[in-house]
């Protein structure tokens, strides 16, 4: 992949936030890259850096505390990192949205879903008031809302969240963005809703070949949709395939114990195979690499030394040092 | 809505008796009688004691609360005392004025100065502005209002000279232009005001304060700055909006303060309203006045509430009532 096909380019990204404890360093120089029209999954636990990876890239997160480096944040061929806080609006909502968890905390309860569907469209869109009145209902209507005029008329409270996730897309999708990060989208939802909002989202990536992070903690929601998965682990991206290549054949055993640790509904009953221990400390991490205490097949190596990152195949990439003989000549960065 | 506020005014009656009683019995307690300031030298017992029973005043408690309390809910408040003999309601309409007048400039005020203050303390917290926000506010609330008054007086109007010491207007104006009136009104108006909206405005800062730091972390604080949308209209029209909700509640609940307030104050500044109607009345233990006052009073801060309630649903779509 060149630079000149790829809409995001994210290199060395390294977000740490000044705590009374000391610094906690949350992202730990990842790098990353979405072509157009691509769904890129990015899977962890909970304080993984997953959300603040993707609140750093929108310029959300409040800095201080917060401290946001790259080598490179290109999007869509521009360098995101110095652009004045005016262009940044212009690229929030309007060429990069986002889709929050709990979509019933992320719409404001005072005003109606027509209006916040609306003030994207006017302010992105440049449409007057009526125009806007009139799109933002066209929004509803093509995420399935039924009724979408009543639904334009109504507050957030009195929708169910599956409705209020659709709305969600309509606002995301009315800027009609290149890029969609979607942060946990499904995570507050009943199982029937979350099948329908990811085929929604599908449906919608199709249609506009508009690309997606889509992050969450949940292998299947990510198998479900992204054509690339990253796997993130205390602040780093420890493993990058191919879903497909990923979920059949897991090298890190991280995501060997994400894949053993998901219940599986249908065959022979298995008990659960959790992964033991915690996350590292953040403010203290720990030397080597940072999965080492909770990895069942460390060796002494992975106690001293960070693993470097290898590509044991094309289009795949793993920081791990179980793969560091087998490419003797391709050992460090890429 | 229609049926709410039906049942909510039907409220206000029972509670009125109820204060009513309380403050009779209050009143009752006091050492002394209406007629107290009568004795003197021409004054003998004898027509001291003549004079209250055909005022009624030597009947059992209860017998005088429930003829008071008849009167009254036919509409007569009956007679003053130390007034010799002038109607209660009359009394009232008259001082009425001045004391709203100066009430509602205040807490209008304090709640428009209070809003920006607020806002850029939640949104610069800990920052040097907002500890000194929070100092000032803090003084401003501890500070009593006679005191503040009387400080206000001696700097402004009497050391400095900018402000009249008192008064409503000056002698004559009434028979000037109307705009020369209203201005010296005006002129008249910005001490008393200042002093009364100065610990109003400062509780309102830290409602506001607190209010919308609550807000400002809410998620659909992000999700508008998620949409591009700008800071000044995040602010002013994502979160203000949401934030000022539980303050409404505070606003009705500051009445009754700032009644209280408004009647101090008038007595520093002689200002032609209640205040000193009031101060007369408790000085002479003038019954059918003190309870006329305390009525309206209590009525003042029973709308208060009301009205809160009303504009909370207003404001708040998740409130509905039925």
């Amino acid at each position: 992949m060149t630079a000149l096909d790829c809409l995001l380019q994210v290199e060395d990204l390294r977000v740490a936030f000044d705590t009374f404890q000391g610094r906690l360093t949350a992202v730990d120089g990842i790098s990353f890259r979405v072509k157009p029209g691509e769904v890129l999954g990015l899977v962890g636990e909970s304080g993984s850096g997953k959300s603040v990876t993707s609140l750093s890239l929108l310029r959300l997160l409040p800095q201080p505390p917060g401290k946001v480096e790259a080598r490179a944040l290109l999007f869509d061929g521009r360098e995101l990192q110095g652009l004045g806080e005016k262009e940044m609006r212009r690229i929030r909502g309007g060429e990069m949205a986002m889709i929050f968890q709990a979509p019933a905390g992320a719409l404001n309860p005072v005003y109606t879903i027509g209006c916040q569907v609306e003030e994207v469209l006017r302010l992105h869109r440049g449409l007057s008031k009526k125009e806007a009145r009139t799109r933002a209902v066209e929004m509803l209507r093509l995420v399935g809302l039924p009724r979408p005029e009543r639904v334009a008329r109504e507050y957030p409270h009195r929708l169910s969240g599956g409705m209020l996730q659709r709305a969600m897309i309509a606002m995301a999708l009315s800027g009609k963005p290149k890029l969609i990060i979607a942060d946990e989208p499904t995570t507050a939802l009943d199982v029937t809703i979350q099948a329908q909002v990811l085929e929604l989202m599908k449906e919608m990536q199709r249609r506009f070949n508009t690309a997606f992070i889509l992050i969450s903690h949940d292998l299947g929601v990510v198998a479900e949709m992204a054509d690339r998965v990253a796997v993130m682990y205390a602040g780093r991206i420890v493993e990058e395939a191919e879903t497909a290549a990923l979920l059949k054949r897991p090298l890190h055993p991280y995501t060997g114990g994400l894949i053993a640790s998901r219940p599986a509904l249908a065959g022979e009953r298995k008990p659960l195979q959790p992964i033991p221990g915690q996350g590292p400390d953040l403010l203290n991490r720990p030397p080597g690499c940072l999965y080492h205490p909770r990895c069942h097949r460390r060796r002494e190596i992975c106690r001293q030394e960070s693993p470097p990152e290898l590509q044991p195949e094309p289009g795949r990439r793993v920081s791990c040092w179980l793969y560091a003989e087998e490419q003797e000549d391709g050992g460090g960065d890429r | 809505m229609r049926h709410y506020l039906a049942r909510r005014l039907l409220q206000v009656i029972p509670t009125l008796v109820g204060i009513s009683f309380l403050v009779f019995l209050i009143i009752n307690a006091v050492p002394g009688s209406s007629l107290s300031y009568l004795i003197g030298p021409h004054m003998t017992w004898e027509q001291i004691e003549a004079r209250e029973k055909q005022l009624g005043l030597d009947r059992p408690l209860l017998q005088r609360y429930l003829t008071w309390l008849s009167e009254t809910a036919r509409g007569n408040l009956g007679y003053s005392i130390r007034y010799s003999g002038r109607s209660v309601a009359d009394l009232i309409r008259a001082r009425l004025g001045p004391t709203l007048l100066l009430t509602f400039t205040a807490l209008s005020l304090s709640f428009l100065v209070a809003v920006p203050i607020g806002v850029y303390s939640a949104t610069h917290q800990y920052s040097r502005g907002d500890y000194l926000v929070t100092f000032l506010t803090m003084a401003a609330v501890s500070v009593p209002v006679f005191f503040l008054g009387i400080a206000a007086v001696k700097l402004f109007a009497f050391d400095l000279g900018w402000f009249p010491v008192g008064g409503m207007t000056d002698i004559g104006r009434e028979h000037g232009s109307r705009l020369g009136y209203l201005l010296d009104l005006a002129h008249h108006l910005v001490l008393p005001v200042s002093v009364l909206a100065c610990a109003e405005t400062a509780r309102f800062v830290r409602f506001i304060r607190s209010s919308m730091l609550e807000v400002l972390g809410q998620d659909y604080i992000r999700t508008a700055r998620a949409k591009g949308l700008a800071q000044r209209v995040v602010i002013y029209r994502h979160a203000l909006r949401n934030a000022l909700i539980p303050v409404i509640t505070i606003l009705g609940l500051s009445l009754p303060l700032l009644f209280s307030g408004a009647l101090l104050t008038e007595i520093v500044f002689a200002w032609p309203g209640m205040g000193v109607l009031s101060l007369e009345a408790v000085q002479t233990l003038d019954y059918p006045l003190l309870m006329g006052i305390n009525l309206f009073l209590a009525l003042m801060v029973i709308l208060g509430n009301l009205l809160a309630d009303i504009f909370y649903a207003a404001a708040d779509p998740r409130i509905r009532y039925r």
